[in-house]
């Protein structure tokens, strides 16, 4: 006997009035169930924009192996690190709020795509890397460290890309600027931080969903060449747009810049195999969480905003790993001791009276 | 002022060791206290304000803290080997093996770390009120691996683990004379570099300068620095 029409039987979270969450906030969950789990062990790399970070917090934070290929050195503490771009991603490539930033910073990396702009000019002396002009507070003293820096970080790259199991991309933004020569896309407009604008040398582009799927697509084809059994989670950062340079309000804006790259992610996900979509857009916009995943600015996620949305990531992606501190690594141990020894040892000499006059 | 009239005080660390080994019948109007222990620096105003009453209210004084500390950075290897940023050559040193620490990063960090003495330094300053203040630099580092291998001093256990290259020993020396030349300044005190004839072509501690250590300067150094103090006090040695 045939059903009386398509939707019965269907799975209780196809259908609005019986999700659990419209009465409880936290229990909204409109994660699917993905195609591969996660282990502790296995080395996962994340990028994305800024709300990626907290991904990357989580996981560290959880005992995941959020591979980090660009360490900074272990006699700094993190949080200083941190401030200088260290730790936050695999490598220390900042934010990347494009699909097409993304692509073009693996083939840069990897030594096929040579921009012209390698350097851009900051206060006093000092440069600024373009593709990561605010990686360092005050920038790098010269040209040749920032070349000095940039092989280390291409090489961090490169092997973040052929090590990780997984790859976790959380897309930002639509809006970008492109060099007008060489079509290089910076991840902040010239003379934000660093670099001077010039409206001859500099356009201002808007993706649109081809551009962006397509991006998306070469990007991670690009990986899989690299990396072939790499595994993909994509997801949408629900922070609107803090600025828009089309001619309307920044909220428009925002809600067709996000369409933009969801559907440029469903449309990923639909053509790749081990590829998958988790909501955080979903999560932090739903009505049922009535609009507390948002700070007084209507804009920054806060903390429990980003606590909901990893709940949800650990119980799907990894259902039965407890969450443990990451531990201290041995080298970190190693550097400790010797540094705290060899201020001992310092002290004991400015102490020491022994001073031969030849 | 009548050189009869001048009355100089240097007080410090270690560093003012090769000072007063070097005094001479001459030098009587300079006083030169070794403050013995750091921990007395916890309070380095009081120890400035007893000194300051010990010597009898000088005409100019001298001052050297915290002169040792790049040789935790520096001389021994760290189990991590680094690399620093440098501004001609990219990094110093040219090793892609060693970990690589942006310059901005390391000087960040070594101010923070030599905070401990760069705090006292606008407290000192107000407390010698008008009295000319000068902060001494503290020798640059050894060159020569041999000799240090040699003279090991209190290092000496620490020697397996090898010695750093030569020439980021002298890069983390120079971001410590940099930073508290610039911290001086601040504060409103002159600052005396090395005198130029104890450092050798390359920027180390000369030869003839060493004493049976990694880190002082011997007598000989330290009458260098007496002809140095002569000079910007206008006295005659």
């Amino acid at each position: 006997m045939s059903e009386r029409h398509p939707y019965i039987g269907l799975p209780d979270r196809q259908f609005w009035n019986n999700d659990p969450g419209i009465a409880d906030r936290l229990s909204f969950d409109p994660v699917a169930p993905p195609p591969f789990v996660l282990s502790k062990d296995e080395p996962i790399v994340t990028g994305g924009s800024c709300f990626a970070q907290h991904v990357a917090r989580y996981l560290g934070r959880h005992g995941f192996n959020h591979l980090v290929t660009e360490p900074a050195h272990p006699m700094f503490r993190a949080r200083f690190a941190r401030q200088f771009g260290y730790g936050l991603f695999a490598a220390r490539y900042g934010n990347i709020y494009t699909a097409r930033q993304l692509s073009q910073l693996l083939l840069r990396a990897y030594g096929e795509f040579e921009p012209i702009e390698t350097c851009w000019p900051s206060e006093g002396s000092r440069v600024v890397d373009p593709f990561r002009p605010q990686i360092q507070p005050r920038g790098f003293v010269s040209e040749a460290e920032l070349r000095a820096d940039r092989e280390v970080h291409f090489a961090a790259i490169r092997e973040a890309i052929e090590t990780m199991t997984t790859f976790v991309f959380t897309l930002g933004l639509t809006e970008c600027w492109a060099d007008r020569r060489d079509g290089a896309i910076y991840p902040l407009a010239p003379g934000i931080a660093g670099g001077n604008y010039d409206p001859q040398a500099v356009a201002f582009h808007n993706f649109g969903v081809e551009e962006t799927t397509q991006d998306l697509l070469s990007a991670l084809r690009y990986i899989r060449a690299k990396n072939p059994g790499a595994k993909v989670i994509l997801t949408v950062s629900p922070v609107p747009l803090n600025a828009t340079m089309e001619n309307r309000h920044v909220f428009v804006s925002t809600t067709w810049s996000k369409a933009v790259l969801r559907i440029a992610a469903e449309t990923t996900c639909a053509t790749l195999d081990r590829c998958v979509y988790f909501p955080s857009y979903e999560i932090i916009t739903s009505p049922h969480v009535r609009s507390k995943y948002y700070g007084e600015d209507r804009r920054a996620v806060t903390e429990p905003g980003v606590q909901h949305v990893m709940r949800l990531f650990f119980r799907h992606f990894a259902p039965g790993e407890e969450a443990a501190a990451a531990p201290v690594s041995r080298e970190t141990k190693l550097v400790r001791r010797h540094m705290t020894r060899m201020a001992g040892i310092v002290e004991a000499l400015c102490d020491e009276e022994a001073i031969d006059n030849r | 002022m009548a050189q009869a009239d001048r009355r100089i005080l240097v007080f410090g660390l270690s560093h003012v060791i090769a000072i007063s080994s070097a005094l001479q019948p001459k030098d009587a109007s300079t006083e030169v206290i070794r403050i013995p222990e750091i921990r007395v620096l916890g309070d380095p105003v009081a120890t400035a304000a007893a000194l300051h009453l010990q010597s009898s209210c000088p005409t100019h004084v001298f001052i050297s803290l915290g002169g040792n500390y790049h040789n935790s950075f520096g001389l021994i290897e760290n189990p991590v080997p680094f690399g620093i940023g440098d501004a001609k050559r990219g990094r110093i040193p040219v090793d892609d093996a060693r970990r690589f620490i942006p310059l901005e990063m390391m000087t960040e960090h070594f101010e923070a770390e030599l905070e401990v003495f760069l705090q006292w330094l606008a407290p000192i300053r107000a407390l010698f009120g008008a009295i000319p203040l000068h902060h001494l630099c503290a020798p640059p580092p050894v060159g020569d691996e041999d000799y240090i291998r040699r003279h090991p001093s209190i290092f000496s256990r620490r020697l397996p683990l090898g010695l750093a290259p030569r020439e980021l020993r002298l890069a983390l020396y120079r971001i410590q004379c940099e930073i508290y030349r610039r911290r001086s300044e601040e504060a409103g005190i002159g600052f005396v570099l090395p005198p130029a004839a104890a450092i050798d072509p390359e920027g180390f501690l000369a030869r003839p300068y060493r004493t049976r250590d990694p880190t002082h300067g011997n007598r000989d150094y330290g009458a260098l620095v007496l002809d140095q103090i002569a000079a910007v006090t206008g006295q005659v040695r």
